[in-house]
């Protein structure tokens, strides 16, 4: 248990805070536009003719970014470790799909064969030998192969691989700067925590946040691989 | 072994193809990163562009307009390559960037904003108790009750300590009067806030009263079940001997060690009864029934046990031995199922040897006996009370038809010594069914061999 007292001054400060907030119309625009990315990052954009789907998604309890890279042939999935982005696990994953055979068998084999094809590694972008260990690693990757991208061969699969981190690292680090004033110093992580919270108290009429499907930051995830497969 | 699709021709070759990749990138690398830098410069400066138009949110429709598409354009190549590549558009980047600086200008003023809220709600936060409606004394004697739970809590943990002693119990008493009190005395709706107190000291409380219920609930006793329950039987001896023992020292009268005396009898009388029947229902009856035992003997031993407990443990000694009793009496629920497998067995095995087996009248004559048992109408409740060693002697009985029947059915001649017992075990079997468990014989005039007591063919089907 903790101290009784900080409990109570820590909802009343959220409480009291969310309040003011409903009331500030420049707090709420700014928070509806981050809401929107946020809802636009996990719906994920379409690249490369709708070859390359890439999603990111920031975690409601420790605020940490998960990005995904999901192709025909399997995903990749960058999950970062820390608030900076530094440190990250690149996992892949090959689709189920295109397993032989796959309906002679069992769910256990299949995920075995998916596993055998799968890559795991964690890199700090501060580190240039973890960077080579990825690439070495990614060199060889089932999935990465299988990205439509022009001109990429194995060498340049890991190294895209690596590229592309650090590219959407930036996105989503920029995306974070700006916006977290809103929920800095409380137990939200993230603008849905904030807008959520909100709706559950009915402090603002919940057609505010309804966000259409356009309503994102249009083509911030669309030009990296574009441009780079032309 | 089945692969991904292409993986593992792919994973297999790739070593050697890698290898000769990385010789050939290795002079267009430079080349590479340099169009990938480039690139990348490019295409922050539009993502930060589009990033901060988007969140021009009153001006969105505008701002997809010119985003879409991105504000990139296509000139012709450089000659070396030709054809053509995609540039970022600067004229239609500098209007962006226009927009860029009203959006930036929202969001410092969403910053002010939200910084004079946290100002607000600060000086909130330091009238904690004032803003949740409640008074000085009221928070000391919140955090007052909270810091008591806790120690509960962490005493409650410690093996060591015995919940039910005075010093814990003290404690606990001077804790649940605390909130009880400021159950009466804090407001119902103050604040929500304060539902995480009351969540708190409750889930305290709860992990208490656990922590005291496992330690006053005497452990199970196990039920020793093999040998046919010897191991059972002994700890109850040991633990009516030591009841009784007890009870002796106490000075208790004849008539309250007669009937603890006759409890232990009964039950110890069943020792030897076949009670491969018993559930693991029935055993859960008999590990109450000896937890019940143990509990009194710990009691007794510790000189914890009052006139008053020990007539209420007694009654309960009686009720369960009388339950214990009645299980041990019947076999156990699974008794009919299990009594009749030798039974079953041993008649399939007669069969076989009677379609085989010529000549031999000895062996007609218990046939024609077994076959009278089998449709006299008996059922295998009335086997209720067997003893195991009888229930052995039908297995052997069972075991020895086996064993001829599949010599007669390989072509082979039975030996003289094991049909002659076969007969003998067959009539004793017989003689124990219609004697001792008054079977019935619908072929009761055939029979030879026989006890005094055999079927009178009653219940013939």
């Amino acid at each position: 248990m903790t101290k009784v007292l900080e409990k109570v001054k820590n909802r009343i400060y959220e409480e009291k805070l969310l309040e003011i907030y409903s009331k500030k119309q420049s707090i709420l625009d700014v928070l509806r536009c981050a809401y929107a990315q946020e809802l636009h990052f996990i719906r994920g954009a379409y690249l490369n003719s709708g070859s390359v789907l890439i999603k990111a998604f920031n975690d409601d309890v420790t605020g940490l970014w998960e990005i995904t890279l999901e192709v025909d042939h399997g995903k990749v999935v960058y999950n970062c470790l820390d608030a900076e982005g530094n440190n990250m696990n690149i996992f892949s994953i090959p689709n189920d799909k295109y397993i032989k055979d796959k309906e002679n068998l069992s769910d256990s084999e299949i995920k075995a064969i998916q596993i055998q094809a799968s890559n795991s590694v964690d890199i700090d972008l501060r580190d240039t030998r973890s960077l080579k260990q990825a690439k070495e690693l990614f060199k060889r990757d089932y999935v990465l192969k299988h990205i439509p991208l022009y001109h990429l061969d194995q060498d340049n699969a890991a190294r895209f691989l690596i590229w592309h981190i650090r590219a959407y690292r930036k996105v989503f680090l920029d995306y974070q700067r700006t916006f977290k004033f809103l929920w800095e110093g409380t137990s939200f992580k993230n603008a849905r925590g904030l807008v959520n919270a909100l709706l559950e108290k009915n402090l603002v009429d919940a057609s505010f946040f309804t966000i259409e499907q356009s309503e994102h930051l249009p083509g911030q995830l669309d030009g990296l691989t574009e441009i780079h497969s032309q | 072994m089945p692969t991904v699709k292409n993986a593992i021709t792919d994973l297999s070759g790739l070593k050697t193809l890698v290898l000769e990749k990385a010789a050939k990138a290795e002079s267009s690398r430079t080349d590479q990163q340099i169009q990938s830098s480039q690139i990348k410069a490019a295409e922050q400066r539009i993502g930060q562009a589009e990033s901060s138009v988007t969140r021009y949110e009153m001006e969105k429709t505008k701002a997809e307009d010119k985003l879409s598409p991105p504000p990139t354009k296509t000139v012709a190549g450089d000659g070396k390559k030709g054809g053509s590549k995609t540039i970022v558009d600067e004229r239609e980047k500098d209007k962006l960037q226009s927009q860029v600086r009203a959006a930036a200008l929202q969001v410092q003023q969403a910053q002010s904003a939200v910084e004079a809220a946290r100002a607000e709600a600060d000086q909130l936060k330091n009238n904690v108790l004032a803003s949740a409606g409640l008074t000085e004394q009221q928070g000391s004697e919140m955090a007052g009750l909270e810091r008591q739970i806790k120690e509960l809590e962490t005493l409650s943990k410690d093996d060591q300590i015995d919940l039910t002693g005075e010093a814990f119990q003290g404690k606990l008493n001077t804790a649940v009067e605390n909130t009880k009190k400021l159950a009466g005395s804090l407001p119902n709706n103050a604040n929500a806030a304060l539902a995480d107190f009351w969540n708190d000291i409750g889930e305290g409380l709860g992990a208490i009263d656990v922590k005291i219920k496992e330690q006053i609930t005497p452990k199970p006793a196990e039920v020793k079940k093999s040998n046919n329950y010897q191991g059972f039987f002994e700890d109850v001896e040991q633990g009516f001997d030591a009841i009784l023992e007890n009870l002796e020292s106490r000075g208790e009268g004849i008539e309250i060690l007669s009937s603890v005396r006759n409890s232990r009898d009964q039950i110890l009388g069943k020792e030897g009864t076949y009670l491969a029947g018993m559930t693991p229902a029935d055993d859960s009856k008999l590990s109450g029934f000896l937890t019940h035992v143990n509990t009194m003997i710990k009691k007794m031993q510790g000189g914890e046990l009052t006139d008053a407990q020990l007539e209420t443990d007694l009654a309960k000694l009686n009720v369960l031995s009388g339950e214990t009793n009645t299980i041990l009496g019947t076999g156990g629920r699974a008794f009919e199922d299990t009594i009749k497998i030798p039974f079953d067995t041993a008649a399939i095995n007669l069969d076989g040897i009677n379609s085989r087996l010529t000549g031999n009248a000895a062996f007609d004559s218990l046939y024609s006996r077994f076959e009278g048992i089998y449709t006299g109408g008996n059922s295998f409740d009335q086997l209720v009370g067997i003893t195991k060693p009888e229930v052995d002697a039908a297995y052997d009985f069972a075991t020895l038809a086996g064993k001829i029947s599949e010599q007669l059915r390989k072509g082979e001649t039975p030996s003289a010594e094991d049909l002659q017992a076969l007969t003998t075990k067959g009539n004793a079997l017989a003689d124990n069914l219609e004697n001792k468990y008054n079977f019935s014989n619908a072929n009761s005039n055939n029979g030879s061999g026989r006890g005094s007591g055999g079927g009178n063919g009653r219940g013939v089907r």
